[in-house]
C-alpha cells in the first residue's frame, strides 16, 4: 500500500467526508466493473456498488491494512454480488407467490443477452456469447475467470481476493476455461444446426 | 476435421473478445446516491421483524405449520378418542356373554311355554 492510499484510508477512518469522496472516485470503476461482470445487469450493478461503498464507510475502521485495500474491496464486492445472485434466484423461484401477495410483485426481467459497456464495438457479439456462457459456470470458476480476464488481476491477487491459495486459483481458471470451451462448442454446434435448418 | 478447426478458431475469437476491454463506469453522481443511502435512518428491530413476517415465504410456512399442527391433533384425537384396544376386547367379550345369556333366557321361556 502506498503512502497516499494509506493516508486516504486513515482519513476515511476518521470519517472525513472529502477523503471518502476521493476514495469513491478512485475505486468506483474497479468495483462497478467487477460487479457488472458478475451480475450482468447495469441497474443491479449500480445498486450493489452503492451497497459496497456504504459497507466500506461503515466498516473501514476495522480495516487493519493486513491485505491491500483493493483486495479488501474486491472481497466485499464479490460477496455482495454473489449475495445478490442468490437473492435473485430465490426471487425467481417465488415470483409467482410474490405476485399473489402483491409485494412489489412483478417478476424481474432478466435480459437474455448482456453487453458489457467496455467491450469494443466489433467484439460485442462474441463478448455477449462469452458472458452468457460464463453465467452458466459454477460460482468460484466464474469469479476467478472474471477477475483474471475482465479485471486483469494476476493469480496471486485473485487468490487474495478469493481468500484461497495460488494453486486453487490455477485449477479454478483451468476448469473455467475447459467448461467454457465445452459450452461454446455446444453453442456453435446448435447454432450451425439452426442455420442449416433455416437454409433448408 | 475442417469444421473442428473452424470451431476452435471461433472459440479463440470469443475468448479474445474481452481483450482490451475498458472498465465499465457507473452513472454520474454515484457519491450523492451513496451519501443518500448513508443518511437514511436504519430500520429498527420491530420494522425489520414486520418486514420478515410479511415475507410470502414466512407467511406460507406459517400457514403450513398451522395446518400441520391441526391435522396432527385431529389424527391423534381420532386414534385415542375410543376405548383403548385391550379394554375394547374385554367389552366385546362381555357384550357377547350378555347376548348369550339373553338368548338362553329366551330359550327357557319358550321351553316353559
Amino acid at each position: 500500500m502506498n503512502q497516499s492510499e494509506e493516508d486516504l484510508i486513515k482519513s476515511v477512518q476518521r470519517s472525513e467526508q472529502q477523503a471518502f469522496a476521493a476514495m469513491v472516485s478512485m475505486y468506483q470503476d474497479m468495483v462497478y466493473n467487477t460487479i457488472i461482470s458478475i451480475v450482468q445487469n447495469d441497474n443491479d450493478a449500480e445498486d450493489i456498488t452503492q451497497e459496497v461503498f456504504v459497507q466500506v464507510y461503515q466498516s473501514v475502521a476495522r480495516f487493519k491494512g493486513e491485505s491491500k485495500f483493493s483486495t479488501w474491496l474486491y472481497r466485499i464486492a464479490i460477496t455482495k454480488a454473489l449475495d445478490h445472485e442468490k437473492k435473485r434466484k430465490r426471487k425467481k423461484r417465488f415470483a409467482f407467490i410474490q405476485q399473489l401477495f402483491g409485494e412489489n410483485g412483478e417478476a424481474r426481467f432478466t435480459p437474455a443477452e448482456f453487453n458489457h459497456p467496455g467491450v469494443k464495438l466489433e467484439n460485442k457479439e462474441d463478448a455477449a456469447i462469452l458472458f452468457a456462457a460464463l453465467k452458466q459456470l459454477p460460482e468460484n470458476q466464474r469469479i476467478a475467470f472474471t477477475l483474471s480476464k475482465i479485471e486483469g488481476l494476476d493469480n496471486q491477487e485473485i487468490a487474495a481476493a478469493m481468500n484461497t491459495s495460488f494453486y486453487a486459483v490455477e485449477s479454478l481458471l483451468a476448469r473455467a476455461k475447459a467448461n467454457l470451451k465445452k459450452k461454446l462448442i455446444n453453442y456453435l454446434q446448435y447454432s450451425a444446426k439452426d442455420s442449416s435448418h433455416e437454409k433448408g | 476435421m475442417k469444421k473442428d478447426e473452424n470451431n476452435e478458431m471461433r472459440i479463440g475469437d470469443i475468448f479474445n473478445s474481452v481483450n482490451g476491454l475498458q472498465r465499465a463506469t457507473p452513472r454520474p453522481y454515484l457519491l450523492t446516491r451513496i451519501n443518500a443511502r448513508l443518511n437514511n435512518p436504519i430500520k429498527n428491530i420491530w420494522e425489520n421483524m414486520a418486514t420478515f413476517i410479511s415475507r410470502p415465504s414466512v407467511v406460507i410456512a406459517g400457514i403450513c405449520l398451522f395446518l400441520l399442527v391441526n391435522i396432527s391433533v385431529l389424527v391423534y384425537k381420532n386414534s385415542t378418542s375410543t376405548i383403548p384396544a385391550a379394554e375394547r376386547s374385554y367389552t366385546t367379550i362381555a357384550d357377547e356373554y350378555d347376548d348369550y345369556n339373553n338368548l338362553a333366557t329366551i330359550d327357557n321361556i319358550e321351553n316353559q311355554q
